[in-house]
């Protein structure tokens, strides 16, 4: 009987539910067991390890030693289960005691490599969120590289036993179901503009009420600023201005539309003084920071004010992070649109303008400059802006180098045989040796059905099986070769791409991280959303609430009963059509003048 | 034949309410046989039951509504389907739609009347029309400072021109009578809050009046106000001399609707600002004085009638806007001080003159109310100097008259102060000249001072609004085949006429 066994046995008589679970449980590749240099197993995240690499064993005794010891009879939580090094000493010595693991990935490798029995005897062992029974107040010890991981998580356990008066996990685990009114907040212009269109429609059609403060109209404002004056000085201090009005224009909008949840993306015109003056109304800020933290330290100053702040890379920022004294962050990785990145039919003239063997889409960032001198051989088209037309890659730059719309990047995707994706790095010559995260335009190729070749990342595991579902280089020699090998066999092409999409689909959307962001800004803030009553039904639902003889029921027998309502949903689509209102129109726009009147407290 | 149906829509507050009430007595004296009923808001509902204009009240019930939408509820939906229904089947032959809200807009629409007066919707229920004078009453806030307009007058004339005596001029009138029956007991009435914090005289400045008051004349003070208030009415007590306040009853949250009118009725004036309790005591023919500051301008809201007292501060910025957050010298609040209102209730309660000496009552303007052809107007009673804003919005006046068709003269220009001497005469002709040239050509642009541009606005807005609506294709615009062009040139020529006359009567003066 191996040690799995052994453990799941116990485990199905003292928690059958678990067991369960756990027995389920697929383990993706980036969670790792390997050995420390005294030859004992320990577990790797990614590229963080939970314990020593020299000593897992000693490291864990010194922890326990470290602790404050406990009174007679005093309870003991411990947070975060890893292979068990720092928590084996209390078995004797604290009872009872429970070790908390929020991840189920963890809890199954530690089944498979720790003799687990004198803990789960005693019940010992809780995962995820099954912590609502355990007695309260008790000693809370925390295993710090699972407490980087899981920062959320700890939030909502140490709440939970701090304050006895808390009610239960009902108020707790709000967030899923329940409609939020979400204002995104997009940047000027750049690279997560975009992104924040995508993130307002998937809050829409997760059931959510957002909607998008588009600053893309103030960027020719600021351009035109920059060149006012020839000292750069004026120049910023001119653009500051505008900023600062932005801002005004911020908090007016947020204080007429009244959001839960204030959701700004990387680059946006949010200031630590506009936060708080958010905060300060109510409003919880969560700040989706897409960039690297390596290249962009504007994150120095938002990161500590904001209810929650994401992030796309983990060690060593985190680090970076708690030294500047930041306790609410969590990771989030990109993702794609996949209603906006889809496979197209392409006219025989849009695959002659927008296709090659060989393209790439994007800016020309030094480290690209140098690698694409290598591929000049190849049919290859650069789009994009940032180039220079007059270096050697000149005559593959196609449109003089103007930026390419998320339209035409999706036929370019669609139309070419391979599609470069190259990661930026202003540091590096060539390719990052050591890059991490995964930029939006892996996820956009893979949902296009497009086959790329990215170069290697650390990250690149946990969202895709390389070979399998996407193909990587980590030398210009080694893209040759893949350029030469899938440009001879297409049907590897596809079935790679295809698979790709499939996991993208799956996985990768992102209604798939906004649904998981809300959990995380909900655990970093346990228990604080507003109560609100719904405002989203089905027209299925509604219907059958309605009498027969309502006129609006028989208006509302036209549209799809699985689409979901709002008064205000319903009173848009109604504003924005033509032609004379009918009864059932015209009421449901006075109820939600009549509504907004309300709100803005006019009535 | 049947009579005729007329509904008059009005869902805004009750101050609101109480400055319809001249329009519904107009159009009874109109339409003497037609049934005129009025849609507003539950809470006003005891106001107009029983008024000899109105045959039925029909009260929406708001608060109701507001708790369904709240709940999420198709309640509000089966409500106002209901409302709807009923009102169709009154069959109305005339709607007034005076509220520019898209609510009472789509409930017109949903009428389907042959006669929609006021806020007229588009064929398609989408927009809605202006008629001329609710366009012209629209380009006048577009200048605020020049607008002589009264909100009471705005809604009155929405009906046809009447020759007939109004209910209104009997409940109104008083003219000249003494507010001071020599009978006893002397009760004055204060009412200390108001909506916006600039609009309100300082608590410790009502505190200050209330204790000379007491002092002065035997009589008892009543607080009135809503529950809100009470805070207001705690400190005014306070800081009276214990003895003092005994002789003040604090009614704030106390009374219903009715009872506020009862208690209104009993005393001989309203000490108050720009509130709906002042439109109420108004109509009610109680004397009133009232202290207008900030974005108050007694012009456009003041106290409806004959006879009424404004003090109005007058600093060069006002009126400021409503809807602005802080104000860097909130001075207009301190500008009337207590004395000044001491001494206009002095005159009215022991009959002593006032003492018009204008350079004692620094940055504000004593008014008094007046019934003109048009409607209400307010005389200087402290000589002042005629200015560039006074002329023009006089002007503007007229020619609001003019485009309703209504003759009849204005405030003669001497009853608005005297012809400045010396270089301010000379600038002031200057400044009207060049005004007349710019009204001419028709542009603002070329209207180099900034008080020139200023005046501009109204007609600037008010015929880009007309050509706007001109535009619209017929189809949106049910029965209405105006000439919208005719109005702009209308007022345009009135204006330069007016000024006209004025400086050349000046400039006989000045020889």
């Amino acid at each position: 009987m191996s040690i799995y066994e052994k453990n799941l046995a116990i485990l199905r008589i003292t928690r059958p539910a678990l067991a369960e679970r756990l027995a389920h449980v697929v383990v993706p590749p980036h969670f790792q067991v390997v050995q420390a240099r005294n030859g004992q197993p320990i577990l790797k995240i990614g590229e963080v390890s939970l314990h020593s690499p020299y000593d897992p064993a000693v490291e864990g005794q010194r922890w326990a030693k470290a602790q404050e010891p406990l009174s007679a009879g005093e309870p003991l939580v411990i947070f975060g289960l890893g292979l068990g090094y720092h928590w084996q000493s209390f078995l004797d010595t604290a009872d009872p005691l429970y070790v908390v693991e929020p991840s189920l990935e963890v809890a199954r490798l530690a089944l498979e490599q720790v003799d687990l029995t004198p803990l789960l005897e005693r019940q010992g062992l809780r995962v995820g969120r099954d912590f609502y029974d355990l007695p309260r107040p008790a000693r809370l010890l925390v295993h710090q590289p699972t407490l980087r991981q899981q920062r959320g998580a700890y939030r909502r356990l140490e709440r939970w036993l701090a304050d006895p008066g808390q009610p239960g996990p009902a108020t707790g685990d709000a967030v899923p179901g329940r409609p939020l009114k979400i204002l995104v907040i997009s940047p000027l212009y750049g690279g997560s503009y975009p992104i924040a269109q995508y993130c307002t429609r998937a809050f829409n059609r997760l059931g959510h009420q957002a909607e998008m403060l588009d600053h893309g109209p103030f960027f020719p404002a600021y351009q035109a600023l920059e060149r006012i004056s020839r000292t750069p000085q004026h120049g910023l201090g001119l653009k500051q201005g505008l900023l600062r009005l932005i801002s005004e224009a911020i908090l007016v909008k947020a204080a007429e539309y009244q959001p839960d949840l204030v959701w700004a993306l990387a680059q946006a015109p949010l200031d630590s003084k506009l936060i708080e003056a958010l905060k300060d109304r109510g409003i919880r800020v969560a700040y989706w920071f897409v960039e690297d933290f390596r290249v962009m330290t504007y994150w120095q100053e938002l990161a500590p004010v904001v209810d929650a702040f994401l992030v796309i890379q983990e060690e060593p920022f985190y680090q970076a992070l708690e030294k500047a004294g930041v306790e609410k962050y969590a990771f989030l990785p990109l993702a794609t649109d996949p209603e906006i990145f889809r496979p197209l039919e392409l006219s025989p003239a849009e695959k002659r303008r927008f296709g090659s063997a060989l393209a790439f889409v994007g800016a020309g960032y030094l480290n690209r400059r140098q690698v694409f001198q290598g591929l000049t051989d190849f049919d290859f088209k650069i789009w994009g802006s940032d180039w220079d037309l007059k270096s050697p890659l000149g005559p593959y730059i196609q449109c003089q180098g103007a930026r390419i719309s998320p339209e035409d990047s999706v036929k370019i995707f669609n139309a070419s045989r391979i599609n470069l994706n190259l990661h930026s790095s202003p540091f590096h010559q060539g390719i990052n040796p050591e890059g991490d995260y995964l930029n939006p335009r892996v996820f956009d190729l893979a949902a296009c059905g497009a086959f790329q070749l990215v170069d290697w990342r650390g990250q690149l595991p946990r969202f895709f099986k390389p070979g399998e579902e996407i193909v990587t280089f980590t030398t210009v020699e080694e893209l040759r070769q893949q350029i030469d090998y899938y440009l001879a066999y297409p049907e590897e092409r596809e079935a790679i791409a295809c698979r790709s999409r499939e996991r993208v689909r799956r996985e990768h959307t992102y209604e798939h991280r906004l649904a998981q962001a809300l959990t995380l800004i909900e655990e970093l803030n346990p228990g604080t959303w507003p109560t609100r009553q719904p405002t989203a039904t089905t027209i299925g639902q509604l219907l059958n609430r309605l009498p027969d003889d309502s006129s609006l029921k028989s208006y509302l027998g036209h549209w799809e009963p699985t689409d979901t309502v709002s008064l205000e949903g319903l009173a848009n689509r109604i504003a924005q059509g033509q032609g004379k209102l009918s009864e059932p129109e015209a009421i449901i726009l006075f109820l939600n003048e009549f509504r907004q009147g309300l709100q803005r407290g006019q009535l | 034949m049947r009579a005729l149906r007329i509904l008059v829509m009005q869902l805004a507050r009750l101050g609101d309410l109480v400055q319809t009430i001249p329009l519904l007595s107009r159009l009874r004296a109109i339409y003497p046989t037609a049934r005129v009923n009025i849609l507003t808001d539950r809470i006003g509902e005891p106001l107009l039951t029983g008024h000899p204009a109105v045959d039925e009240v029909i009260p929406i019930d708001l608060a109701r509504l507001s708790h369904h939408l709240n709940q999420g509820s198709w309640m509000a939906y089966q409500q106002i389907t209901g409302l709807v229904k009923s009102l169709q089947q009154q069959r109305y032959d005339l709607v007034l739609n005076i509220n520019f809200s898209s609510l009472t807009r789509l409930l017109a629409y949903l009428l389907q009347v042959p006669q929609v007066l006021g806020y007229q919707p588009t064929a398609d229920g989408r927009g809605v029309i202006r008629s001329p004078w609710l366009t012209y009453i629209y380009a006048l806030v577009h200048a605020r400072r020049f607008n002589r307009i009264n909100l009471v007058d705005v809604f009155r004339h929405l009906a046809p021109a009447s020759s007939f005596p109004e209910l209104h001029q009997s409940l109104f009138g008083r003219e000249d009578q003494p507010p001071w029956s020599t009978s006893e007991p002397r009760l004055i009435a204060l009412q200390l809050g108001s909506r916006h914090s600039r609009r309100r005289w300082p608590v410790a400045f009502y505190a200050s009046l209330s204790q000379r008051l007491i002092q002065e004349y035997d009589l008892r003070l009543l607080l009135l106000g809503i529950k809100d208030e009470c805070p207001l009415g705690e400190a005014l007590l306070r800081a009276l001399p214990i003895a003092y306040r005994e002789r003040v009853s604090n009614l704030q949250g106390r009374t219903s609707l009715a009872e506020l009118r009862d208690w209104l009725s009993q005393v001989q004036l309203l000490v108050t600002g720009d509130t709906g309790t002042m439109h109420l005591a108004a109509y009610l023919g109680v004397p009133v004085l009232a202290l207008f500051m900030g974005p108050a301008l007694c012009f456009e809201t003041g106290p409806y009638g004959n006879g009424h007292y404004v003090l109005q501060a007058e600093p060069d910025c006002h009126p400021c806007a409503e809807a602005k957050d802080s104000c860097d010298h909130a001075g207009c609040r301190q500008m009337i001080r207590p004395e000044m209102a001491a001494a206009v209730i002095d005159h009215l309660l022991a009959g002593n003159p006032l003492s018009l000496d204008s350079a004692a009552w620094p940055g504000v303007q004593l008014y008094r109310s007046e019934i003109d052809a048009l409607g209400v107007n307010y005389r200087p009673q402290l000589a002042r100097p005629w200015t560039f804003v006074n002329l023009v919005g006089q002007a503007y006046r007229q020619a609001g008259q003019k485009l309703l068709g209504i003759d009849g003269p204005g405030l003669p220009p001497n009853s608005w102060g005297y012809l400045p001497s010396g270089s301010r005469r000379e600038m002031l002709f200057r400044k009207l000249e060049t005004f007349q040239q710019v009204l001419r050509q028709g542009n603002s642009q070329t209207a180099g001072e900034p008080e020139l541009r200023e005046a501009m606005l109204p007609l600037a807005a008010f015929q880009q609004q007309l050509r706007r609506q001109a535009q619209w294709p017929s189809s949106l615009l049910p029965n209405s085949n105006a000439d919208w062009d005719q109005y702009g040139a209308q007022v345009k020529d009135s204006l330069c006429s007016s000024l006209q006359g004025w400086l050349a009567q000046a400039k006989g003066m000045g020889k």
